[in-house]
Parts: C-alpha cells; structure tokens; sequence
C-alpha cells in the first residue's frame, strides 16, 4: 500500500512536469501556435487563389502574338502586423511560373535579386565574365500588385483581426486593371486569464 | 492508509495543483557602461534563460544592442521577443501555476506599457531599414498594445506611438492618416507644441530622444502582493541639437513612461494575488490554532489538520509578478530637423529642467546625410552615462561606434 502511494505521487509529478515534442505538421494548417496574423496557412490559400490569374485571355490566351511579361510587385502591408511582403511575393511567383507553361513570362522586380543581377551583368560587360548574350533587360506588360488591410479590434479579453488582401493585375501601359482577386480571413484570439 | 502516509501524499499532490517549483525572477545585470551592460546580458542568453523570462532577455538586449550601435542583434531580440508578446493566450498548464502558485512562473509579456515599447522599438529598426510599411504596422500595434491599459482616458495614449505613425503615414503618402494621428498625439500630449505642427514636409530627419531610465516595478502589500511602479527622476530634463553650431531646437516630451505603467489598469490576477494572500495570512493563523489545540487536548487528528492548513499556508505564493523591463527610457521627445545633403557636425547638449546645459553631458560627432526625406535619428541620454544614438542608416561607413 505504502509503495503504490509513493508511486502515485510520483506519476502526478511526471503528469505535471512532462514535456511536448516538436512535431511535423503541413504547412496549410493553422497551428497551434496562432497569432491574429497572416500565417503560413494564409499564404498558402493566396497562392492556390492566385492561379486563376492564368485564365485571363491578356495572358495565356493561345492566339496572342507575342509572350506577355508580368512583373510581380511589393505588396504593401496597411495592417497592424508587421510581415515579410516580399514571402507573399515569391510564393506567389512561384505557383504562377509552375503552371504557366510556358504562357507568359514573369521578371523580377526586388530590388536585392536586381542588385544580384546587374551585378553579373556588369562583369560580363567589363570582360570579367564569359557571355553569349547581352540585351537589354526585359521590361512588363502587365505587373501584379497587392495591398494588405485589416480592422483590429481588443476588449481585452479577446483580439480580432479581420484582414483583407487584394490583388490586381494592371497593365503595364494603360493602368487598366484587368484581373483582381481578394483573400479575405478573420481571427480571433482569446487573451489568457493571467495576462488581462 | 496511516496519517503519516497522507501527509507525504499531500506533500506530493500539492506542489502538482500549485507548481512543479519556484524559481528566481530574471533581473537583466547592468554594467558601468551600455557595452558591459550588452555584454553581461548576451552571456545570461549563452548561459540559458528559462523560457518564461525569454522575452524580457530580449526585450532587454534588444535596448542593450542598440546602445551599442548593433542595429542587426537588436532587430532578432525583438523579433524573438515578439514572437512570445505576439500572442497574449496561455496554456492551461501556464495559467494553472500562475494562478495556484508563483505568478512569475507565466511567460513574461510585459505590462502594456512594455508590450507597447516593443512594438515601438521594432517600428524605430524598421524604419531605418527604409521598410515603411512595417514601421507603419509597428506603431500601430503599439497603439493596440497600449489599448490593454486602463479602460478611459488612458486607454490608447501614447502620444509618441501616435505621433510616429502620423510621421510614417505622411512619408508613405498618406496624408489623411498622419492628420488623424498628429491630432491624436497632440491631445494626449497638449504641453507638446510640436504636435499642434509637426511639418514633416519640412525636414528630412526626425530625431526620437529617450530620457533617462523607466520606472521601477516592486512588490509591497501582504506577501508582496501587490506590484507597484516607482518613477526613477530623469536627470536629464531636455535635448539640444545643434547642427554645424546652429541651435535646431530643444526637445519636447510626447511620452511619460511612469505615467504609461501606473495607468496599466487592473489585472486579473491583482484580485487573485489579494485573495492568496488573505488565505495564507488565515491558513497560517488557523493551522497555529489547531496544532496548539491538539497539542493540549492531544488530539493527532487536530494537529494533522494544522499541519496541514500550515502546509498550504506555506505552500500559497501570493507575491506578485515584478519582473519588468529595466532598459526602457523614462521619457520620450522629439525634434525634426531640415539637414542639407552632405556631411553635418551634430553636437547634442543634455539640458537640466532650467535648459542650462549640464556639464559633460554632450555628444559631437560627424553625420553624412543623402537625399532621404525620412531619415530617423535614435538618440538615448543614459542617467549617470553619456549620450548615444543610431544615427547614419544601418550599413553605412559610419554607423557604428555610439559612445559620446
């Protein structure tokens, strides 16, 4: 009797002092460390989203006469998150090029990988590298652009966040817009007994 | 099952339902000068700091790197630090220590007068990275922060968050949110007349002055129940900058972080500290009682039950939380300036509450300025220390090197 009292009190002890593993979870769901913000998930679903931007005939439709460019620009953050815009940018690059074929074509437009770029455009030019080709550097016809709103709210128990992101193709040209889509999320987060 | 036994269960038990131990409050260490201070800091991050006083290391070295002129270290502290502060949810199991034993065991995310001065000090780095839009998104959630403290007047009254983010609007263009926020500023701090025009059209740099050390949290009440904020005197009342000998004006106070941390409002857990300590002060008294009686009457079931109110007696830990972020200024100011493009020799002056400058108490050295319109001066008179600052934007020649 004595010996299973001692071995229940030591299993409390192991109960409350026992530690989490970290675990691999996809990247597509919410975790369960969430904040109020844009998150993994979020990006994600703006990526799937953005691939109906291949269906406007301005740029994969199979009678245009040349290749259309895009250029993907910053998406600008009015929200109260502060976010890597330049994450948004790439996931999104990255699905538009896996599924275009070949349909149009993307350039870059961040001012680092430019910096990377014309650097090797200059050693080439000064001799210092080998070159087979040297043109000018291919400007957009149409560019794809992003601002991110959101309305933040507190009653101190809880903390919401309703964020909208809203993309829009414009012609490079005309300012038209020819394509916009929105992503729209809210959240809210249930501020803790022992930080109130 | 025999008395005895009980009482080792009890024993084993209640450290489960209070807390799994105790532990000692992080307290940063502070050095004779900014770069000891970094360096002792950095070593207590090498040597392990516990996860719940992760934030507060830091929040603390995030100060401690900009004081030394190390702009990147103090950008990933408070990318760190934000990553705790960012979210205000608790664990069951966080929650349960910190209500039935040591308040202190929970997560350390800062008063909201803290958790305000992070997101503002990570708006400040952003911003000399030339990243607006996220300086912007900064001190707006600065603003939310500090929407934590006292329901009323004091809900939503940093003026100088209000004031930066009226700055930022109106260097991304957008004219009608730097109104809205220079009007919000100059009502929370109408002695300010900087606010009633600020001009950004006018200058090219905005200098942020911090005065002094932020006041001091302690415990006082029954068992250290109660956490109380003390403000530490400035002893610097003012900044002077002088540009190539040219006065560009004194600076003004937009925020008094005393008057920020004692408008904090009241917590939760204020309520549950008080009603620990009433039950300790009874627990304790009732369980002397009935140990005496039992002792007299010889009376072994009396005397466990007094052993055992004394036992929870002992085991109640009302005191309060007081760790608190001890590199926070005690005041912030301002003063815009219009600097030509080219190399300025900049002297800031420390002035005493009469203006008269203090003696020993300034800073000359040389500045190169581009053709920015949005340049963001960080300027901090230590009490007892020189002047220091970020000046030249992050990555430039002349950047580092911040002692006076």
């Amino acid at each position: 009797m004595r010996n299973s009292a001692i071995l229940v009190a030591l299993l409390l002890v192991f109960v409350a002092c026992k530690q989490t593993k970290t675990k691999r979870v996809s990247i597509g769901d919410d975790s369960e460390v969430m904040g109020t913000g844009l998150e993994s998930a979020d990006i994600e679903a703006m990526a799937t989203l953005a691939k109906s931007l291949l269906d406007v005939p301005e740029l994969t439709s199979p009678h245009l006469e040349e290749v259309p460019t895009v250029a993907m620009h910053p998406v600008r953050n009015e929200t109260r998150h502060d976010f890597d815009a330049e994450l948004i940018v790439r996931r999104l690059q990255t699905e538009l090029v896996q599924h275009a074929n070949g349909r149009c074509r993307f350039v870059i437009r961040n001012k680092a990988d430019l910096a990377v770029l014309e650097e090797e455009r200059n050693a080439k030019r000064d001799g210092e590298y080998t070159s087979k080709k040297q043109v000018v550097k291919k400007g957009a016809d149409y560019y794809l652009t992003g601002v991110v709103h959101s309305l933040s709210q507190t009653s101190g128990k809880l903390e919401q966040d309703a964020i909208w992101v809203f993309f829009e193709l414009r012609d490079a040209e005309t300012a038209e817009v020819i394509w916009g889509r929105k992503y729209a999320t809210k959240k809210v987060g249930r501020t803790g007994v022992i930080y109130r | 099952m025999s008395r005895a036994l009980l009482l080792v269960l009890a024993l084993a038990a209640l450290p489960v339902v209070g807390a799994c131990r105790t532990r000692s409050e992080y307290v940063a260490p502070r050095g004779e000068t900014p770069a000891v201070t970094y360096r002792a800091i950095l070593n207590d991050g090498k040597a392990g700091i516990a996860e719940e006083d992760e934030a507060l290391w830091a929040c603390e070295l995030g100060v401690a790197a900009m004081l030394v002129g190390r702009e990147s270290e103090a950008w990933n502290a408070f990318h760190l630090a934000s990553r705790t502060m960012g979210t205000l949810e608790s664990s069951s199991r966080e929650t349960r220590r910190a209500i039935l034993g040591e308040e202190a065991t929970k997560r350390w995310k800062g008063d909201p007068h803290e958790r305000a001065m992070s997101a503002y000090y990570k708006g400040i780095l952003y911003w000399r990275r030339g990243d607006l839009d996220n300086a912007s998104a900064c001190f707006k959630s600065g603003l939310l922060a500090d929407g934590y403290s006292e329901v009323g007047d004091h809900q939503v009254d940093f003026a100088a968050l209000s004031f930066l983010l009226g700055w930022v609007s109106f260097e991304r263009g957008q004219a009608e949110q730097a109104r809205f926020s220079f009007r919000e500023a100059a009502q929370h701090a109408p002695h300010n007349l900087l606010f009633d025009d600020p001009a950004p059209g006018d200058h090219n740099v905005l200098a942020v002055v911090e005065l002094g050390a932020g006041p001091r949290k302690f415990r006082t009440g029954a068992y250290g129940s109660v956490a109380k904020y003390e403000r530490l005197e400035p002893q610097v009342a003012a900044l002077e900058i002088r540009v190539d000998g040219v006065s560009q004006g004194v600076s003004a106070q937009a925020t008094d972080m005393h008057h920020q941390a004692m408008t904090r409002g009241k917590k939760t857990l204020d309520g549950i500290r008080k009603g620990k300590a009433i039950f300790k002060a009874s627990a304790a008294t009732a369980g002397v009682v009935m140990m005496n009686r039992g002792a007299r009457k010889n009376d072994s079931g009396l005397m466990i039950a007094g052993a055992g109110a004394l036992l929870a007696a002992a085991l109640t830990n009302p005191a309060a939380d007081v760790r608190y972020w001890t590199l926070l200024p005690a005041e912030i100011h301002f003063v815009p300036l219009q600097l030509a493009p080219g190399v300025h020799e900049i002297e800031i002056i420390a002035l005493d509450e009469s203006h008269r400058p203090i003696a020993g108490r300034k800073r000359r050295f040389q500045v190169a300025v581009g053709r920015r319109a949005d340049y963001l001066w960080w300027v901090r008179a230590q009490p007892g220390n020189s002047i220091y600052g970020l000046f030249d934007p992050p990555g430039s020649t002349t950047s580092e090197g911040n002692r006076s």
